[in-house]
Order: C-alpha cells, then structure tokens, then sequence
C-alpha cells in the first residue's frame, strides 16, 4: 500500500469516528432536552459527556485537516509569487505549521503526565483527565507527522 | 514595544500565509517566553489548549456549524429564494432584493457568511443574469446578502465574542435579530435606490399572483420553524445556546431527512466537512487564547485604559479608531480570526470607556462585517468571484458601494440608539 493510500484510509476511519462523535452530540443533546421537557428526566452526566465528545471531534479533526493542508489561512501571497517561490513559501509556512503541532502534541502529552500525577477525572464520567491529553497530544503529532509527509506529496485531490 | 514587535511579527507571518491559529498561537508563546519565561508559557500551552478542547460552551460551535451545513445541503436555499422572488420580483431590482431577503431567511439558520454567499450564488446569479441584470450589482448584492450570516444568530461570531468575552451567548443571540432585521430593511433600502437610479441595472420580472405567493411560501415553513425553535427556546428560556445549538442541529436533520435530500453519502459528507470547520475554528480559539495571554501578560489593556485616560480621549473617538482598524485588518483575516486576534485587546478598552458588553458584541460583529466586503480582499467577494469567474472585481467592488453606505448608515444609527441592540435582552432579563 503506497503512503498515499494510506493517508487516505487513516483519514478516512479518523472521519468515521469523529462523524459518529458529532452525531453522538447531537443525539445526547437532543434527547437530554426531550428528557428534562417530556420525561422529567435528563440525561445523567449529558454536560460532562458532550465534552468528552467535542474533544474528540476536534482533535480527530486535525489529522484531516493535515491531510488536506485545509488550515485556515491568509491568502495574500498565494497567487502572487511566482510558481517557485510560491513552493518555498508553502514548504515554509506547511514546516511552521508541522513544527506548532509536533510542540503542542509534546505539551499535551506532557500535561497527561502532570494530570495523571494529580489524579485528575472528568466531572461525571469517572473518566480520567490525562487519557483526554495523552489522546489530543497523540492526534497532534500525528497530524504533524502528516503536514511534514504532505509537503513531499502532490496537493490533495479536493473532496479527500 | 515589545508588543509591537509581536503585533509585527504576528502580520508577517500572516501575510507570509502561516495558518492563522498557529500563527496567534507561536506570536502568544514566543510573548510570554520573552515576558516570563520558557516553563510558564509552555505550561500555558498544554493547560489552555485541553481546558479550551473540553470547554462546553465549544460546543455549540459544531452544533451550528452541522446545522447551517445540513440546511445547506437542502433545498431551503431555492425555496427561500423563490418564495422571496414571488414576493419581489415584479419590482425595479426585484431579484436582488428577493437575494437580500433569502440571505437573510438562510442566514437565520446558518451561522456562516461564506456559506451563505456561496450557497446563494449558485441560486441568485444565474437567475438575475438570465433576466439581463448588471452583473456587477447581482454579484454584490449576493456578497452583500452573504454578510447577513454574521449578525443574524446563529451566528460563529456572536459564539468567539461570547467565548473570549465571557458575554452570555444567550443575550449577544437575541440581541442580534433586531439589528440583523435592519441590516436586511437598509440592503432592500439600497437595492432599491440603485434600481431607481439605474433602472438598467435591475429590470423588473413579471408580477405573480397571490395565490403563486402563498403556494411559494409554503416550502419555506422549515427554515422559519427551525429559527422560531432555536431563538424562541432561547428567548423563553427553554434552552441554553448549547441545548438550542443541539436541538437546531437534530431538527435540521429530521427535516433533511423527512424531505428526501440527506441520503447516507450527504449525511457523510456534511459531518466530514463539520468535522474539518470545528478543528479550523478551534486552531483559530486556541492560537487566539494564547495570543491573548500575551497581550494580558504584556499589560496591554491597562496600558491601552492610560493612554486613552491620559490623552483624553472621548468614548466615541476610541470606537472610530477601533472600527478603522477593524476595517483594515477585515481586508485580510475572516470574520472569526478578526474577533479572536482583536478582542483581547479592545474589549476591555471600549467596556472600561462605559460602552454595554453587549452592544459593544453586536456593534463590533457588524465593523467584521463591513471587512467582508471591503478591497482589496472583502472575503465574500472572493467567494462570490471564484463562483462567478467572468465578472471582474472591479465591478463587484463598485456595485458593493450603496451597500458599504448603507452599512455605514445602520453603524450610525445603532450609535445614535442603542435600543436598536439592547431592547430585546433588557425585556428578556
């Protein structure tokens, strides 16, 4: 399997798991308002666990984003510079970019450490802070090892 | 200073094209490093980039985001358009006015002002063109209509104000219906006026009857129940911003579905795109959150409160000075980047200066939204542009003026009566 081939079934199983999370979210939202309104009974722990799931939809959400080059960024120059410069200037930007990811993945997972130290849990889940950092600063290396590979690939197909 | 070299150093890695979060993100680090040390700012880093993921007020961000994307997906924006086509359409620029309008109706369900320009568009364009409309005046009046998306709640902006402010989302959204209402009266105020001016520009179509009225009305019940649903829960208190956010999303779905248009690969789709805007919109909050430690940590509000103590400035001099720089830097950064980089610094200038958190929440989304359509890089006119590549710039540019007036004109009178802004959350409270 060649490494685009891999990028793309990564990503594509990080968008089928992040997709169920946000419609997780939707679902628990919904039926907790149902339940408080109609029922008289909300979902325990609904708050904690909508957390728990937009985490999850935004740090598998970078390694889409990284797979794509899809960061949001200011155009000015893009179509400005000649072709070369123009490929420098996107080796540049991509490499700060891949280096931002790489140090806060380090961080988070660093922050996993101290959380795990202190015996953190999220309020409600039982579910222990430090496994939400060791995740958010796995997904960022991952998504800065996949801004560093695709500066050596050809630009993504659009809809990847 | 050394804010200023930040402040330099931040430009020029956003013009070189660095993406916006990390480059508010590496600026904040690189502050605080200077400021206070290499272990307090890359502590900063991990506790502020997990305290920021697991906030649950986020959360309503990719609940609006899924539920103006499913909306998109429909065909709401058609009907919209028809049913407001029906209405105005026998007018002088009647199809333009029906594009203000339909904005206005989707931008009441979608959050978006890209989403709505691009969306209309596809609808509006091509229909005024076919009617021999001036291509400049139908371009503008969609990238016009498209910034209706930012004021009228749900709206991205109004949840960054609310997230870095700390201003109740619930009040910012129900103190935006009545100036987004006049936002869309002065767009019909001013399409109208160039139809007078210029009845070229906007020749009208043929009337149609009320029966074809109503009959076009009709498919139009989602978009008002899912408005009347989200806002209502909220202004009767039914709802929190995040319950309504969850509640708009899962009627937005029910609805596509009950209608036929959502099958499983539109349903994959619209979630993979929410997927990728949520953890673009969250790079942007946290590079901005660490950017704004630094403008803290640099003692820039307090410094910002003594000069214009000092040098005796009014409270109206200071908000045209911000609202010119809002303007400039609107040229470059989208709407949200532009909340998320200036906030921390003006927010706590302008409120010390007497100005209502609130208003000062609406006042400040409508300055983003005259960058949106200001040169050289009016964001929205380049979505409208890459959807319609045969009209020149110049000319979606120069048919933007009476809509930059009338801008401008709802400015002046939101100054001149606060009431416009406040009267909705005071009668809430």
């Amino acid at each position: 399997m060649g490494l685009e081939q891999l990028i793309r079934k990564a990503s594509s199983g990080f968008a089928w798991v992040a997709g169920t999370a946000l419609l997780a979210m939707v679902l628990v939202t919904a039926v907790d308002v149902f339940g408080r309104y109609v029922l008289g009974n909300p979902i325990t722990s609904g708050h904690a666990l909508v957390q728990a799931l937009v985490f999850v939809v935004v740090f598998l959400g970078l390694p889409l984003l990284s797979s794509m080059r899809g960061y949001m960024q200011v155009e000015l120059l893009k179509a400005a510079l000649p072709p070369a410069l123009a490929r420098v200037r996107e080796r540049l930007t991509e490499s700060v970019a891949a280096a931002c990811l790489a140090a806060f993945g380090l961080q988070f997972l660093w922050q996993g450490r101290y959380y795990s130290y202190r015996g953190e849990f999220i309020e409600m889940l039982e579910i222990p802070l430090a496994w939400f950092a060791y995740l958010g600063g796995a997904l960022c290396l991952l998504a800065a090892l996949l801004t560093g590979v695709r500066l050596f690939l050809p630009p993504p197909e659009r809809g990847d | 200073m050394l804010f200023a070299i930040g402040l330099a150093l931040l430009l020029l890695l956003l013009v070189a094209g660095v993406p916006i979060g990390f480059s508010m993100a590496l600026v904040g680090v690189l502050g605080v490093i200077v400021l206070r040390g290499f272990d307090p700012a890359v502590i900063m880093v991990g506790q502020v980039g997990i305290d920021a993921a697991l906030n649950y007020n986020f959360s309503v961000l990719p609940l609006f985001v899924l539920m103006g994307n499913v909306i998109g997906r429909t065909r709401m924006a058609v009907d919209l358009y028809a049913a407001a086509h029906a209405f105005l359409g026998h007018r002088p620029g009647g199809l333009a006015m029906a594009t203000i309008a339909a904005s206005g109706g989707f931008a009441a369900v979608s959050g978006s002002s890209y989403a709505c320009a691009a969306t209309m568009t596809s609808i509006s364009v091509p229909a005024m063109r076919e009617r021999r409309y001036d291509a400049g005046f139908a371009a503008a009046s969609v990238a016009a209509g498209g910034t209706l998306g930012v004021l009228i709640p749900p709206s991205i902006g109004m949840v960054f104000y609310s997230l870095i402010t700390g201003v109740s989302l619930t009040q910012l959204m129900v103190a935006g219906v009545l100036p987004g209402i006049l936002s869309v009266l002065l767009y019909l105020v001013a399409v109208r006026l160039i139809a007078l001016v210029k009845p070229a520009y906007g020749p009208p179509s043929e009337r149609a009857g009320w029966a074809d009225r109503l009959r076009a009305l009709l498919p139009v019940w989602p978009v008002a129940f899912l408005f009347l649903l989200v806002l209502g829960g909220i202004y009767a208190g039914a709802f929190t911003a995040m319950e309504a956010a969850g509640v708009g999303a899962f009627g937005a779905i029910a609805i596509a579905l009950a209608r036929r248009s959502l099958d499983r690969s539109a349903l994959r789709e619209i979630l993979l795109q929410t997927v990728r805007t949520t953890a673009n919109l969250f790079v942007v909050f946290f590079g901005a959150l660490l950017f704004a430690n630094f403008v803290t940590v640099a003692g820039l509000p307090g410094a910002i409160e003594s000069w214009i103590f000092a040098s005796n400035l009014d409270a109206m001099t200071a908000l045209v000075a911000a609202v010119l720089i809002y303007v400039v830097l609107g040229c470059i950064l989208e709407s949200s980047s532009l909340l998320l980089l200036t906030l921390p610094i003006f927010f706590p200038a302008l409120t010390g200066l007497g100005f209502d958190p609130v208003w000062l929440g609406i006042f400040v989304l409508i300055v983003a939204e005259i960058g949106l359509i200001t040169p050289p890089i009016g964001m929205n006119v380049f979505v409208v542009k890459s959807l319609v590549a045969d009209i020149p710039l110049s000319r979606i540019f120069a048919g933007l003026v009476p809509f930059g007036i009338a801008d401008l004109l709802r400015l002046a009178l939101i100054v001149l009566f606060p009431g416009i802004v406040l009267v909705l959350p005071e009668l809430m409270r």
